[in-house]
C-alpha cells in the first residue's frame, strides 16, 4: 500500500517542474495501417525501439526508420486506428516494471496481469532490449542447476548461467522436461545451493496449453517461485516477438540482486515465426526460409543475456533453457542449427525412443552439455563417467547384436547391463528425483547390483529401494547429499543396504 | 515516376516559401492519380515544414513575444491561433514537433502519470 504522503510528495515534485519546463512532443500522422503495422509520416525525432502512443489509446514500438516514414508495430489489434490519426513519441524504450511482487503471477510481455489480479505499477523499470554483460562481469559456470531428471543431471548436466537447448519434434516431452526442471527448484531446507527463481515464457502457444502448465506448477507448489510471461497464439505477432525479451528483463532484475534465475523460452521456433511475420510485413528483405537477415542476431542477443556473474557483480545467474521444435527430427533446419550454435549444448529428444517407451526420450548420442560438467558435484561425477561409458559400449554392441550372430558371455553381460541402465534412466513426468537418490540408482546399476533383477522389475525395484533407504538408512542420503565423493565407508554401507533390500525384494 | 522524383517536383513547386501556381498548373496535368496523391502529400508536408503554428489563449500576442518567436524561427511563417482551453501559456507546433508551455497540457500529463503509477 502506497502512503498518501508518498503520493503527495511525488505530485509536488511534478508540480515543481510544471511551471518551468516545456514539454516537447514529436508527433506523426498515420498513413497506412495493415497487418499490425502502421506506417506513419512525421516523427522526425523518433528513435529505433521507441514506444509511441496513438490518439485512440493504442500503443506500439518503432521498428523501421525511413527517409519520410517510420514503421510501427502494434501491441494490440489496432482495428480502430484510422488514416490521419495523430501519433506521439513517448521518449521511452520498451521496458517492463519488475518487483518481487511479480513472483507467482502470470503477465503479458508488457507487464499486464493475465491472472485477474491487480496490476503491478511499482518497481524497477527494466529495459526489454539490453546489451548482455561483458566478459569482465562474468565467471565460468561452476554451480549445478539440478533438473531432477536422472539422465540430464548425470550425463548432460546443466550449470547455473548455462544455455541448454531442448530440441525435438512436437509431443516428445520438451515442455515436460522444462516443467520438471522448474518443479525441482522448490527450495529444500537441507540444500546448500541458493534457491532459484523460475521464469516461464510461453511464445505462440495455445491458451489451453499455458493454462495446463500453470495448473501443474500450482499443483506442485512451483508458482511460489515462478513467473509466467505469456504471449499466446492469439496475441499479435509483436507481443510474441517481445515475450522472451520481457522474460529475460525480469530475470535480469533478480540476477542483479544476486539471485539465480532459470528461464524457459517455450518455444523459439514460434518466436522466429513471429519475427518473420513482422519482418515480411515491414518489407524487410527475406532470406533463407523467408526469415530476415538478422534472425540469428534475434536469438543470439537474447541468449547471450544468460550469464553467471562473478562475485564482484553480485554473483547472480540466468540459466536459459530455450526450446526448439523440429519437423521430422530434422535438426539441420535453419532455426535449430542457429540456436544449436548459440547455446552451450542441447538435449535432443527423438520420436523413435519416445515410441519405444523410453521417457524422457533423450538421444544421448546427439545430446551434449559443453560446460555443465564443470558444475557437477564430485558425488554425481563419481557415477556419471561410468554410466556414459557403459551406455556408449551398450549402444555399439546393440548394433552388432542386431545381426543375430552368437555372442560371447561377456558381450551378453554388457548388453544386459546396458538394458538395465536404459531402464534406470527412464523417469515419469512430474517426478524429479533428489541428487542423492539419483546417485544411488546409478551407482547400483553400473556396479552390477541390478544385474540379477529382471529388466521389467527394475523401475519397481528402484522406487522401493529409494523408499527403503529413506526409511531405514537416512544417513546414506545425508552423505550423498553433501556433494562429496562417497568414502569407502559410505560405499560399504550402501552395499550392505542394497544387499539387505534385495533380500526383502526377492521375497 | 519514382517517389524521389515526385518529391523533387514538390520541392521545386515553391517560390520564396510560397507555392508557385504557375509551376503547379504545369506539373499537375502530367501526373496520374496515384502520383498526384503523392505529390499533394509532399506539398502539404513541405508547406507544414515552412510554417509554425502558435496556439495561445489570448486574443493578441504582444510585440515582445512576437519578436522572440520570429528570432526562434527566422525562416518560417508564424501563424497565431486562439485556443482558450489552454488556460494559460502557449503551444508551438513546428511541423512534427510540439512545444508545450501551457497549463492544460501539463495537467493532462500529470493526470496520465498518476493513472499509470497508481491504482
Amino acid at each position: 500500500m502506497i502512503k498518501n504522503e508518498d503520493i503527495i510528495k511525488e505530485l509536488e515534485q511534478n508540480l515543481m517542474s510544471f511551471s518551468q519546463d516545456s514539454r516537447t512532443k514529436n508527433i506523426g500522422v498515420v498513413e497506412k495501417n495493415s497487418d499490425g503495422v502502421v506506417i506513419a509520416s512525421g516523427l522526425s525525432r523518433a528513435f529505433m525501439g521507441e514506444q509511441v502512443e496513438f490518439e485512440s489509446g493504442n500503443k506500439g514500438v518503432i521498428l523501421n526508420l525511413d527517409e519520410d516514414y517510420v514503421s510501427i508495430i502494434l501491441f494490440g489489434s489496432g482495428e480502430n486506428i484510422i488514416e490521419g490519426e495523430k501519433i506521439r513519441t513517448t521518449g521511452n524504450v520498451l521496458s517492463i516494471t519488475v518487483s518481487e511482487k511479480l513472483i507467482g503471477r502470470v503477465i503479458s510481455p508488457l507487464g499486464k496481469p493475465l491472472d485477474g489480479q491487480p496490476s503491478i505499477k511499482t518497481g524497477k523499470s527494466m529495459p526489454l532490449e539490453k546489451i548482455a554483460p561483458g566478459v569482465i562481469q562474468r565467471e565460468p559456470v561452476n554451480t549445478p542447476l539440478k533438473t531432477g531428471i536422472k539422465l540430464i543431471d548425470t550425463i548432460i548436466p546443466i550449470g547455473r548461467g548455462q544455455r541448454e537447448l531442448i530440441i525435438g519434434d512436437r509431443g516428445l516431452g520438451k515442455t515436460a522436461i522444462a516443467v520438471d526442471a522448474i518443479i525441482n527448484q522448490k527450495p529444500q531446507s537441507e540444500s546448500k545451493l541458493k534457491p532459484v527463481i523460475a521464469v516461464y515464457v510461453a511464445i505462440g502457444q495455445k491458451q489451453s496449453t499455458v493454462a495446463q502448465i500453470i495448473d501443474k506448477l500450482e499443483e506442485f507448489g512451483a508458482m511460489d517461485y515462478t513467473i509466467v510471461v505469456s504471449a499466446t497464439a492469439s496475441d499479435p505477432a509483436a507481443l510474441q516477438y517481445l515475450a522472451p525479451y520481457a522474460g529475460v528483463a525480469i530475470s535480469e532484475y533478480f540476477m542483479e540482486k544476486g539471485e539465480d534465475v532459470l528461464i524457459i523460452y517455450d518455444d523459439l521456433t514460434k518466436h522466429a515465426w513471429a519475427y518473420r511475420q513482422i519482418s515480411l510485413v515491414l518489407r524487410r528483405p527475406a532470406g533463407r526460409e523467408a526469415y530476415p537477415g538478422d534472425i540469428f542476431y534475434l536469438h543470439s542477443r537474447l541468449l547471450e543475456r544468460a550469464v553467471k556473474l562473478n562475485k564482484e557483480f553480485g554473483g547472480g545467474s540466468i540459466t536459459a533453457l530455450p526450446i526448439v521444435e523440429t519437423q521430422a527430427n530434422d535438426i539441420s533446419a535453419y532455426i535449430p542449427t542457429n540456436i544449436i550454435s548459440i547455446t552451450d549444448g542441447q538435449i535432443y529428444l527423438q520420436s523413435d525412443l519416445f515410441n519405444s517407451g523410453i521417457k524422457p526420450a533423450i538421444n544421448i548420442g546427439n545430446s551434449v552439455s559443453r560446460v555443465g560438467g564443470a558444475a557437477q558435484t564430485s558425488a554425481i561425477k563419481f557415477t556419471s563417467g561410468r554410466v556414459r561409458l557403459e551406455l556408449a559400449q551398450y549402444r555399439e554392441l546393440a548394433v552388432f547384436a542386431q545381426f543375430g550372430s552368437e555372442l560371447d558371455s561377456a558381450t551378453q553381460a554388457q548388453l544386459e547391463r546396458g538394458k538395465r541402465i536404459t531402464e534406470v534412466l527412464k523417469q515419469s513426468q512430474y517426478k524429479p528425483l533428489a541428487e542423492s537418490l539419483q546417485i544411488l540408482s546409478m551407482w547400483a546399476v553400473v556396479n552390477g547390483f541390478l544385474d540379477d533383477i529382471k529388466v521389467e522389475s527394475i523401475r519397481k525395484f528402484e522406487e522401493e529401494f529409494h523408499n527403503f533407504i529413506k526409511r531405514n538408512h537416512p544417513q546414506i542420503i545425508k552423505t550423498l547429499s553433501s556433494g562429496e565423493k562417497p568414502s569407502g565407508e559410505a560405499l560399504k554401507k550402501m552395499e550392505e543396504a542394497i544387499a539387505e533390500f534385495k533380500k526383502i525384494f526377492s521375497q | 515516376m519514382k517517389i524521389k522524383q515526385i518529391k523533387k517536383l514538390a520541392m521545386q513547386s515553391f517560390k520564396k516559401g510560397n507555392l508557385d501556381p504557375e509551376k503547379i498548373k504545369k506539373i499537375a496535368p502530367l501526373l496520374n492519380r496515384r502520383q498526384l496523391k503523392t505529390y499533394i502529400r509532399f506539398i502539404k508536408k513541405l508547406d507544414r515544414e515552412k510554417k509554425v503554428l502558435v496556439f495561445t489563449p489570448i486574443d493578441k500576442v504582444d510585440q515582445k513575444t512576437t519578436s522572440k518567436l520570429r528570432g526562434m524561427f527566422p525562416e518560417k511563417k508564424i501563424e497565431y491561433i486562439k485556443r482558450s482551453d489552454l488556460i494559460a501559456g502557449i503551444r508551438i507546433v513546428d511541423n512534427d514537433i510540439v512545444y508545450e508551455f501551457n497549463v492544460k497540457d501539463s495537467l493532462k500529463s500529470l493526470a496520465s502519470y498518476i493513472k499509470q503509477s497508481y491504482d
